[in-house]
């Protein structure tokens, strides 16, 4: 007995015990990931990772670090890492599972003015009997069982339930039911199938009481009286021990868009006598007597008075992730680092200090002409961000030409033909059409070309037009020949906002009638603007003209001829330019804030300012100057323009220029060549192996791999500037990232171990990722703003920085282990020294990620008030975590050889293409800025590939054993 | 005891301690309501170009703005005879500029095309201005268009004591409390400094 037992606590200690462990764990976190998608957060939770078998295996994971770290763990330098890291993951497991036991959710709903400290759950429902106000009573969802009986008060008499629904079905009887209450006489209430988001349900009850029948439901806020007492039914109620009041409301939109930027709430907290303000803020909660607010959401108001909505947690094991990741985070940095130091080269700066020297030597210069420099810098304000123009030109004519130049002229050049030469602009073909259907609609032949201009496309728009209302009223569902219609309208519209931004300072080809001339010198541009003090005077005339004479124009004398066109033309123009707001160039303030429209919408929204006064006169200026070809007009009037935005509207123009350098520079091209070259040489000298160091091709290889990393640097830095913001914010941008990282870790191990293994695999990781990365560009360059809670650059910093290094360094290790089991399927000698490059490898993966997950749930918990909410993007991290724990303990354990180890990590593409992308096509969850369509085949592909090859090099090594 | 035991015992401790520090350690983050920094930086953004105007009905009379209003809160009207809520608003600005006598100066500037649409529009509703009260011709919306860009009339800018536009009310859609409220927080700002 003593025996077993003993071998049942040698097995609880041993490595080999996590090693079984992470298995179920990661199947369980799996499932329950993929569950979400049909049930819902709320219920994959409760039966997945709330339920027994989490309790069971956590519990057990927990067992055995708590008695390996109690009593086998003996402290020296050698194992301090290792003892940290169980350390800081035992007490990530006990603040887990006191938060589970004891955590509660709820949300305050705040009017402007108002004040509240009653918090609402999420989730839970109760039914609650209250005497002259105070609760004596109250019984959760879970006790309104069919059949349960409960003492109403000290009554005497019982609330017994009939029925209970968790998503209620609310139908009309046929006829009033008799012995029942109010509405249970004429409505009943029957189960229907519960929504996905448990917050969705419309719960409800249905009792009686000596022989009547009540209902009660969620939404039905009014107590029924029962026999002196009230009940009530609805979400679970609980009091804080303080009050907030609501004092305003603040939200801060990207200019030009309703994209938040951040929210805060301006409060009063009112305890016993005393009372003080505070703000919360996006990521900045208030802790106050155990309670965590948070900045939720908010509502808002018709009459602009807007609703809070703090979320308020009580979690009394908020601390523990803090403590338990600064331990664990210090563990395995030390253990990293054991493994790592010997492994730093001591003039790595220095080489990296060349490189850099190198690409400011060779750094292409931009050729453009030089008219239009200057134009193609000054600000825009498009979809949250201020653009150079040339970024705006580049979007839109590659939305409507796929090219982002055209006739041999840049993109720049041509939106300043459409914006000052419209005329000729509109002859000029950039609609592309390609669907056989509308290009036999055109009567376009097989051999005309891609493109069409406006003129050519009108008389088939119009005919459209009915049929692309009919389409839009439709909804869904279109055919693609009805995708290229509509995106063809769209295209249209949006080229006409562009074209007529400055109608309303375009020069009108009219006669004015003599009384209007008076007003007007000869150096007077007659346009809409101009003409505007007079428009109540024009429309006057030209009614009483109409009225008088109808509308033949044959009866008007030249005067009235004048007035009635003048009329008709500024209606026109004015209709024609309602709506028109693409093109935000003029800034204008409102309130506190700067908001930037189109000079239409400046001039319908009262944005007019001295400033904006000589802002539009340049543009005006502008447009004479492009049309007379004036060079020095030209650039006096962007040099006005430029200062002006700078001076007045704060704009930078060197982050303008530095976005215009980035778009001109073909960095993204430069560094697919500099990867494959470096690849294609390090590949030969790989090949030649055993030829001696020093060799020329080796070198060549890494100083073209230097180089391309230095540039994929410098093109990270730009985005960096122009966006001011950290380089991993978006799906896109993580790749990038990823790439980097995966080229300059296998730079730093192969300066020192001079193989080219890993540099082969840093640079086919770092290719492979550049070429798919364009499939993730939204649109453009891929310069996008991030929503309000993304926008967090401390937090975004830490938890992504670390993750995505994390990835990095595990495509790193996957590729080395790639070409371990190649080497070993054709004959390699054991004991090969890529072996121990992935073991350490594998280590710092493990650290980056499972910091930088750590790190995700301390960033959650300051944003939403929760550590780990079982988001699917968050699950992925932990399923990498986990397969890393997995692989080291059956290394160390001796449950994996050395091939299947090298197998195991070889997979971890698979794990990291599932976490990183996959995740993405259950489209649930938090993290929305990843959402993409159309990669399930590309991880469905990833996977099969991975597995038939990995199988097959341990079936080949097999045999060759 | 094992060592372990200690240094576990002492690690929970402590993350129950900190939690139990860190969570009443109050009040906390008490802050006034400062606004939240604007966007636009004011000493760039909103000083009143120069103006000079001739007083209606008594054209030897100018003012130069802001020289000539320094030190007071300028309400600047942009309006006309023939624009219906300029006509409407324009007793709510008599009500107004009657409670701040000492403190304000109201310039009204007429966009009508003649002066005698102003004269018969202030006969009807029998209305002289008094000493700090400045109506204007602005001749050729000279000044209204050419260097206020006032455009949908009527519109109403609130000058500070040091010439700066503070606040804008572009159309008749505002409240006699709004514009009180304002100018009270611009002289109690001046009274302050």
């Amino acid at each position: 007995m003593h025996i077993k037992l003993k071998s049942v606590y040698q097995f609880l200690i041993s490595a080999r015990m996590v090693f079984f462990l992470m298995p179920p764990l990661m199947v369980l976190l799996i499932a329950g990931t993929v569950a979400q998608k049909e049930l819902g957060l709320y219920t994959a939770t409760k039966y997945f990772f709330a339920g027994p078998a989490a309790w069971g295996l956590l519990g057990l994971l927990t067992l055995s670090l708590s008695l390996k770290f109690l009593f086998d763990s003996a402290w020296s330098w050698q194992k301090l890492g290792i003892i940290l890291s169980h350390l800081g993951v035992l007490v990530l497991l006990y603040g887990g599972a006191l938060t589970a036991l004891t955590n509660q959710e709820g949300y305050l709903i705040i009017p402007e003015a108002g004040r509240s400290a009653t918090v609402l759950d999420y989730h839970q429902r109760s039914l609650v009997v209250l005497d002259d106000g105070q609760i004596v009573a109250e019984w959760r969802a879970d006790d309104l069982k069919q059949g349960a009986v409960l003492p109403l008060g000290d009554t005497g008499s019982h609330i017994e339930i009939n029925d209970y629904c968790l998503n209620c079905d609310i139908t009309r009887r046929e006829s009033d039911a008799e012995n029942a209450f109010g509405m249970a006489a004429k409505v009943k209430l029957s189960s229907k199938p519960s929504e996905k988001n448990n917050e969705e349900n419309i719960s409800g009850v249905t009792f009686s009481v000596s022989g009547t029948q009540y209902i009660l439901f969620e939404g039905f806020t009014k107590p029924i009286g029962i026999a002196g007492l009230e009940v009530i039914y609805g979400r679970a109620q609980r009091r804080l021990p303080f009050t907030v009041e609501l004092v305003d409301f603040k939200k801060n939109l990207y200019a030009g868009t309703q994209m938040a930027k951040a929210y805060s709430s301006d409060i009063i907290v009112h305890d016993g006598d005393v009372s003080w303000p505070t703000r919360i803020e996006m990521n900045e909660p208030l802790r106050y007597k155990g309670y965590t607010l948070f900045q939720s959401n908010y509502i808002e108001g018709a009459d602009g008075h807007d609703s809070t909505i703090l979320a308020v947690v009580d979690n009394k094991g908020w601390i523990f992730p803090y403590i338990g990741t600064a331990i664990m985070a210090l563990g395995l940095l030390y253990h990293m680092f054991m493994h790592l130091t010997a492994r730093v080269r001591r003039n790595l700066a220095l080489v990296f200090v060349g490189g850099t020297m190198m690409l400011i030597g060779s750094a292409p210069t931009h050729a453009k002409p030089l008219d239009f420099t200057g134009f193609s810098t000054l600000p825009v304000s498009h979809e949250g961000r201020i653009k150079p123009l040339d970024s705006f030109a580049r979007i839109y004519l590659k939305r409507f030409s796929d090219h982002e130049n055209i006739d041999g002229q840049p993109a720049i050049v041509w939106l300043s033909e459409l914006l000052f030469d419209p005329a000729r602009a509109a002859q000029r073909p950039v609609f592309k059409v390609t669907h056989p259907d509308l290009r036999q609609k055109i009567g376009a032949s097989d051999n005309a070309g891609r493109l069409f201009s406006l003129e050519s496309l009108m008389d088939i728009l119009a005919e459209t037009t009915p049929q692309v209302n009919a389409l839009v009223a439709q909804g869904e569902d279109f055919s693609s020949a009805q995708m290229a219609l509509l995106s063809l309208h769209e295209n249209v519209l949006s080229y006409l906002q562009i074209m007529r931004s400055f109608s309303l300072v375009m020069p009108l080809e009219v006669s004015l009638p003599d009384d209007l001339a008076q007003y007007f010198t000869a150096n007077d541009t007659v346009n809409f603007l101009s003409l505007m003090p007079y428009e109540q005077r024009i429309l006057e005339r030209s009614k009483a003209i109409v009225a008088d004479k109808s509308e033949d124009w044959g009866r008007y004398s030249e005067a009235e001829g004048r007035y009635v066109a003048l009329s008709f033309a500024q209606d026109l123009i004015r209709k024609q330019n309602q709506g028109n707001e693409l093109f935000r160039i003029m800034p204008f303030v409102d309130g506190e804030r700067l908001e930037w429209a189109s000079p239409w919408a400046m001039i319908g929204a009262g944005g007019g300012s001295p400033v904006n006064k000589r802002n539009l006169e340049s543009w005006s200026g502008l447009i004479t100057a492009y049309q007379t070809q004036d060079d020095a007009a030209w650039d006096a009037h962007v040099e006005t323009l430029n200062t002006l935005y700078h001076e007045h509207f704060n704009v930078a123009p060197q982050r303008l220029y530095a976005e215009k350098l980035y778009n001109a520079w073909p960095l993204g091209a430069l560094l697919l060549w500099g990867y494959g070259a470096a690849l294609a040489l390090l590949a030969f000298y790989v090949l030649r192996m055993g030829q001696g160091r020093g060799n020329l091709v080796f070198y060549m290889g890494v100083s073209t791999a230097m180089v391309s990393a230095v540039i994929h640097s410098v093109l990270i830095g730009f985005r960096v500037y122009i966006l001011e913001r950290p380089p991993v914010g978006t799906l896109y941008e993580s790749i990038l990232f990823v790439a980097l990282i995966a080229c300059l870790l296998a730079l730093v191990i192969d300066l020192k171990q001079r193989r080219g293994f890993a540099l082969l695999s840093g640079l086919f990781t770092a290719l492979l990722l550049l070429i798919v990365a364009p499939y993730f560009v939204k649109e453009g360059e891929g310069l996008d703003v991030l929503v309000a809670v993304l926008n967090t650059s401390f937090w975004l910093t830490t938890h992504v920085l670390c993750i995505t290094i994390g990835y990095g360094v595990c495509i790193l290790a996957a590729c080395c282990a790639h070409i371990y089991l190649f080497r070993q399927a054709f004959g390699a000698k054991q004991g090969d020294k890529l072996y121990t490059t992935i073991h350490r490898l594998v280590i710092a993966a493990l650290f980056f990620t499972a910091f930088g997950t750590v790190l995700g749930g301390i960033w959650a918990d300051q944003s939403w008030g929760r550590f780990w909410g079982w988001d699917p993007k968050e699950n992925g991290a932990l399923l990498i975590v986990f397969w890393l724990i997995w692989a080291l303990h059956g290394r160390y354990s001796a449950m994996l050889s050395p091939a299947l180890y090298a197998a195991v990590i070889a997979y971890l593409n698979v794990i990291v293409t599932l976490s990183w992308f996959g995740v993405n096509l259950l489209n649930v969850g938090l993290h929305s800025y990843g959402f993409i369509s159309g990669i399930a085949y590309g991880i469905v592909g990833v996977v099969l590939c991975e597995t038939a090859l990995i199988t097959a090099l341990l079936m080949r090594r097999a045999k060759l054993k | 005891m094992r060592p372990n035991f200690i240094i576990l015992g002492v690690v929970i401790l402590a993350a129950i301690g900190s939690a139990y520090y860190f969570q009443n350690a109050s009040p906390q983050k008490m802050i006034n309501y400062a606004p939240v920094e604007s966007e636009v930086p004011k000493h760039k953004q909103q000083l009143t170009p120069q103006f000079t105007i001739k007083r209606f009905g008594d054209e030897q009379r100018t003012l130069s703005v802001p020289r000539d209003t320094a030190g007071k809160v300028v309400v600047l009207n942009f309006w006309a005879s023939w624009c219906a809520p300029c006509v409407a608003e324009f007793p709510l600005l008599m009500e107004i500029s009657d409670i701040y006598a000492d403190d304000l100066i109201f310039i009204g500037l007429s966009s009508d095309l003649t002066e005698a649409a102003i004269d018969k529009f202030f006969n009807n509703i029998d209305y002289s201005p008094t000493e700090h009260e400045w109506i204007a011709f602005d001749e050729g919306g000279n000044i209204t268009r050419n260097i206020f860009q006032s455009l949908m009339l009527p519109e109403t800018l609130l000058i500070d004591q040091g010439g700066y536009i503070v606040k804008k009310f572009v159309g008749a859609d505002w409240t006699k409390e709004e514009m009180v409220a304002d100018i009270d927080t611009l002289l109690a700002k001046n009274a302050t400094d």
